[in-house]
Order: C-alpha cells, then sequence, then structure tokens
C-alpha cells in the first residue's frame, strides 16, 4: 500500500459509523452510470433545456415570447423541477432500497453483526447526498436564468428564491422517502420504479383533479407538497383547499409510513 | 477444549419441514471443521441461522463463545462468512464491493481492504468492475471480504463450487494458510473427498440431523474398516462369520461379502481371523482383501444406513 492510499485508509477507519455507511450507500448509487446520466437528465439538463428553449423561442419572435427570465418562468421551472426531480429521487430510492437484496449483498453486510436498522437507516443520508445536490444545481441553474435573462420582467424577491429552494428539496426528499421505503419492502428496483412513475405521474395528478373526493384529495402526497408550496409558485386556487396543519400531518405520514414500513421489511426479512 | 462454535438442538423448520433437526455442533478453534452432507441435507441453512440471516425455530448457539441471536454484533464481528455463492455489486469494482462491507465492520477493516485484496492474489484486477470477473475469482474476492474481519471463525459455505482444479488446489492450500495462523475454518459440503482432504474434524448431516461427528481419522476407522472376502460358500461363510466377535455385520458385495469390523482391535488380525475360521470350516478362501474405507465410503454407508432404517 503506498503512503497515500495508507493515508486514506486511516482517514476512512476515523469516521464514525453512521457517517462510514451512508458514505458506502452514496458510492453505489452514484457508480450507477445509468441512474447517475437519468437524474442529472432529470433535473439540471431539464431545467437548462427548458430555460434554453424559452429563451430560443424568445429570441426568434420577441413579441410572441417573452424572455426566460422572470417570475412566470421561475414559476414554470420550479413546477418542471419538482416533478421531474420527484421521479429521478423515487428512482434513487427504489435503487437503494432494492439494490442490496437483489445483489444478493443484503446477506453479507447483515453478517457483519451490523443491526438490520442501521442497514436501512444508511441509505436516507446516502441517497440524499445525491438527490439533494443535483436538485439544488438545476435550482441554482434555475435561478440565475430567472435573474440573468429577465429582459426587464420583474424577478423573485429573496424569500420566495429560497422557500421554492425549501419547496423543492422537500418535494423530491419526500419522492425519495416513498422510493426508498417501497423499493425496501417490494425489493426490486423495475416493479418499484413501473409503481411510483404510474402514481407520481399518473395517478396522483389525476386524483387531484377529481373534486368528487372532495376531502379524500387531502391525503395525496401531491395535495399536501402543494399546499406548503410559496404563494408565489402555486397560486392558492392551484391547490387541494386544506388547512396548514393537515398539509404538514400528510407530508409527514407519506414520509415516514413508507420509511417505517421499509425498515420493518428490512428488519424481518430472511436474507 | 476451546470451541470457536457450538450448537445444542438447533432446530429450523419451514412449515411441516424440519430443514434442520436438533442439531448439536461442536467445532474446535484453530480447526478446519468439515459440515458434510447430501444436497439439501440442511448445511445452508444451519449456517444462515448461525450468522442471523434467519431465526432459529429452537435450540442454542454460541460463535466464538458469544450467545447468538442475544450478543450477535459482538459474536460476528470476528466472523468472515461466504453463504452460498458469493454475490457482488457487478457495477462496482472489486474493491468498491470490499469498501461497502468495510463501510459495516470495523473501523480497521478499511485499511485491511489492500492487504485482503493481495492475498487473494487479486490486487492487480481490484479497480475493475466485478461484472468482468470469472467465477474463480468471484470466489476470491469473497475470500477477501471474509479477511476484512480479520476473523477468528471462517464460515464457507460450498466454497470450491464453481472452481477448476488449479483453484480447487490453492484454495485447499489457502484454508490450510488460515488454520495454521489458529483461525478456525467451518467448511460446508456436499464433496466428500473435498473435507477428507482440508479438514481435521468433520460432522456428517443428513436430513437436518448430524449423524456422526469427531476427528476424521477417528470417524474413519471407527465406521469403515472391513474386509473383503471371496468363498466358495458365501452364504455358508456369511453365517459363520455373523458370529465372529469383532464382525458388526456382514452384507453381499459383488461376488463377495464385506466383512464390516466393531470399533476395537487390528484390522489385519482380524483379516487371519477370518481366513482361519472360514478355512477351518472347509471353505475354499480365494480373496481377503483388508480396507480402510475413506470418509466417502463411510459416507455413503452412514447415510445409506439411515436410508435402509426409513
Amino acid at each position: 500500500m503506498t503512503a497515500a492510499a495508507s493515508t486514506v485508509a486511516l482517514r476512512r477507519s476515523a469516521r464514525p459509523l453512521p457517517f462510514r455507511l451512508a458514505r458506502a450507500e452514496l458510492l453505489k448509487v452514484r457508480k450507477r452510470r445509468g441512474l447517475v446520466a437519468t437524474a442529472v437528465l432529470l433535473t439540471v439538463a431539464a431545467v437548462v433545456i427548458l430555460e434554453v428553449a424559452m429563451e430560443l423561442f424568445h429570441l426568434s419572435n420577441p413579441v410572441k415570447y417573452s424572455a426566460a427570465g422572470g417570475g412566470d418562468h421561475f414559476r414554470r421551472a420550479m413546477f418542471l423541477l419538482s416533478q421531474l426531480g420527484s421521479v429521478a429521487a423515487a428512482l434513487v430510492g427504489a435503487s437503494l432500497g432494492a439494490d442490496d437484496v437483489s445483489a444478493g449483498v443484503f446477506r453479507d453486510l447483515v453478517a457483519t453483526g451490523r443491526s438490520r436498522a442501521a442497514l436501512f437507516a444508511a441509505r436516507i443520508p446516502g441517497g440524499l447526498a445525491m438527490v439533494w445536490p443535483l436538485t439544488a444545481a438545476a435550482f441554482t441553474i434555475a435561478c440565475l436564468f430567472t435573474v440573468g435573462l429577465a429582459g426587464g420582467k420583474p424577478t423573485p424577491d429573496t424569500t420566495l428564491f429560497v422557500e421554492s429552494g425549501l419547496w423543492v428539496e422537500l418535494a423530491v426528499g419526500l419522492a425519495f422517502a416513498l422510493g426508498l421505503g417501497l423499493g425496501s419492502v417490494i425489493s426490486s428496483r423495475a416493479q418499484t420504479v413501473s409503481i411510483l412513475f404510474g402514481w407520481i405521474v399518473i395517478v396522483e395528478p389525476l386524483l387531484t383533479r377529481v373534486t368528487a373526493l372532495a376531502a379524500g384529495r387531502e391525503w395525496l402526497l401531491s395535495a399536501g407538497v402543494d399546499r406548503l408550496a410559496p404563494a408565489g409558485i402555486l397560486p392558492a386556487r392551484d391547490r387541494v383547499p386544506m388547512s396548514l396543519g393537515v398539509a404538514v400531518a400528510v407530508t409527514v405520514a407519506w414520509a415516514l409510513v413508507p420509511l417505517a414500513a421499509g425498515l420493518w421489511r428490512t428488519r424481518t426479512r430472511d436474507a | 477444549m476451546e470451541l470457536a462454535l457450538e450448537t445444542r438442538g438447533l432446530t429450523k423448520r419451514f412449515g411441516d419441514r424440519l430443514a434442520v433437526d436438533g442439531v448439536d455442533l461442536q467445532v474446535p478453534r484453530g480447526s478446519a471443521f468439515g459440515y458434510l452432507g447430501p444436497n439439501g441435507a440442511g448445511k445452508t441453512t444451519l449456517i444462515r441461522m448461525l450468522l442471523g440471516l434467519t431465526r432459529a425455530t429452537a435450540g442454542e448457539m454460541r460463535v466464538l463463545g458469544r450467545p447468538v441471536p442475544a450478543e450477535r454484533a459482538e459474536a460476528l464481528r470476528r466472523v468472515g462468512a461466504i453463504v452460498e455463492e458469493p454475490r457482488f455489486h457487478d457495477h462496482l469494482t472489486g474493491r468498491e464491493n470490499l469498501r461497502i462491507v468495510a463501510a459495516a465492520r470495523e473501523p480497521q477493516a478499511h485499511a485491511r481492504i489492500d492487504g485482503a485484496l493481495q492475498r487473494v492474489g487479486l490486487a492487480a484486477r481490484a479497480d475493475e468492475r466485478v461484472r468482468s470477473y470469472s467465477q474463480g475469482m468471484r470466489q476470491r474476492l469473497g475470500v477477501a471480504r471474509c479477511l476484512l474481519a480479520d476473523p477468528e471463525l471462517l464460515i464457507l459455505d460450498e466454497p470450491t463450487n464453481g472452481l477448476d482444479p488449479a483453484g480447487i488446489q490453492e484454495f485447499r492450500l489457502f484454508v490450510r494458510q488460515l488454520v495454521a495462523e489458529g483461525r478456525t475454518v467451518l467448511l460446508s459440503s456436499h464433496l466428500l473427498s473435498e473435507v477428507e482432504r482440508i479438514c481435521d474434524a468433520v460432522a456428517i448431516v443428513d436430513r437436518g440431523r448430524v449423524v456422526a461427528q469427531g476427528p476424521i481419522a477417528d470417524l474413519s476407522a471407527r465406521e469403515s474398516r472391513s474386509v473383503l472376502v471371496g468363498t466358495d460358500d458365501p452364504e455358508r461363510a456369511r453365517t459363520l462369520l455373523t458370529a465372529l466377535g469383532e464382525v458388526a455385520r456382514v452384507h453381499a458385495d459383488g461376488d463377495g461379502l464385506r466383512v464390516v469390523l466393531g470399533p476395537n482391535g487390528s484390522l489385519e488380525r482380524a483379516a487371519a481371523e477370518i481366513n482361519r475360521l472360514l478355512v477351518r470350516s472347509g471353505l475354499a478362501v480365494h480373496r481377503l482383501e483388508p480396507q480402510r474405507a475413506s470418509l466417502e465410503q463411510t459416507f455413503l454407508e452412514i447415510t445409506s444406513r439411515l436410508e435402509d432404517a426409513t
């Protein structure tokens, strides 16, 4: 072993267990080229493509199309990022939840004597360490376009920028938790992704619009998340009517229930 | 005798089927111990219980002196294991796969990665994706993963599966090296000759039950000393020999008889006694062949006897 390698090994040894486990989880996902490419495409690339396309439209016909920046385009970018970012986060969560079992490595991790709860818990920071920075990068790009290409249009204030950033991170964090929990229960990435994709992209948006469900719509994840969106991003008329307290309760439930189910399955399954 | 592994009445039931049936196992420290049985005998299930991968239905286990599952984490701290075929994240390199498991072990495990790769001869290809590894390389990487624990006990489940003859030979030497370092190796296998060559002691398991256990030399000597006899009147010879003191049983073997001896006395002296008895009784003896059976013959004898009894 070289002196440099030895120093690296010693430095890794000195880190506390939760940090080491989370880092190992991050390693698993960041080395999946297809997954990383998809996540980048759905976050950073999606925002860049949207903004560049808008600007090109504007340049080609300034009368018909306004500049790519400004408050109205910022709202559009945030909506896109919350939707596609959630899909990316669900993919990462599903991968972390299912990969150890489907690869047959879970039993080797359990055989180290490490508690199953610790192995499961490490997936949360490990996955968020990939999902949140990607979303933050996409958000930053959206902010830069918003201000830089405003072309005289009004831009959001600092408060709205900050609130929007936190809200988008909340939305993708919830989708990650959902993917992780379901992936840990099902142990199949493909099945988990299919179910979540169908739920996030098709079923929830449809159910949100079914007014006949009345208060039942309050229990949808997107209803809770939308209610917590800054007013400057999503006006009240576009949301399912519900109190802030119910929105917080629904959001917390959508985070905790899948994670609890995933933890339970991880602790009880035959490895 | 200090034990690396001990089970008492260990039982695992899947519905109506008993996979492991009241197993009492004693594995001495610093030995290579074979857990030998045909496919489906419950070997892997026992290993999975020892490692906490599945729960026991009944019974007690102690690993490196600590009760499992009560002190499982501490018990497994110095245990390395390969269960069935070694599996990995194929999209990661060999080294990265070891980093994943090292993270779950004690802090010093990271510093052992390079040494473990070196020891199994994978250092040069450690940074290639496991997807490109041969079966033999995966097997070696599995052993390297075990070494991250600096193990006092290695549990290897059918470790030579998929290895070529050179790989098997290398693996045997490797296990003996580990034992020479004072480590204990529990090796489960259905390959009888393999266990006989590598291990010091063995437990023979059949249908979830341990049917014989002890040092290989003792087991072979105790169970499988026999004399092959050829005479002109096998039926009469059988009657005569069954009454002989040292004889455990007599059964037909091809054209002749196999005279299985009891646990005591010399094999050569018993052969002479058999010859004397048959000649004095007026029978012509044309074959007299003392045999010490391999463990494989003992194993087949034990399991076939059990089948006869059921």
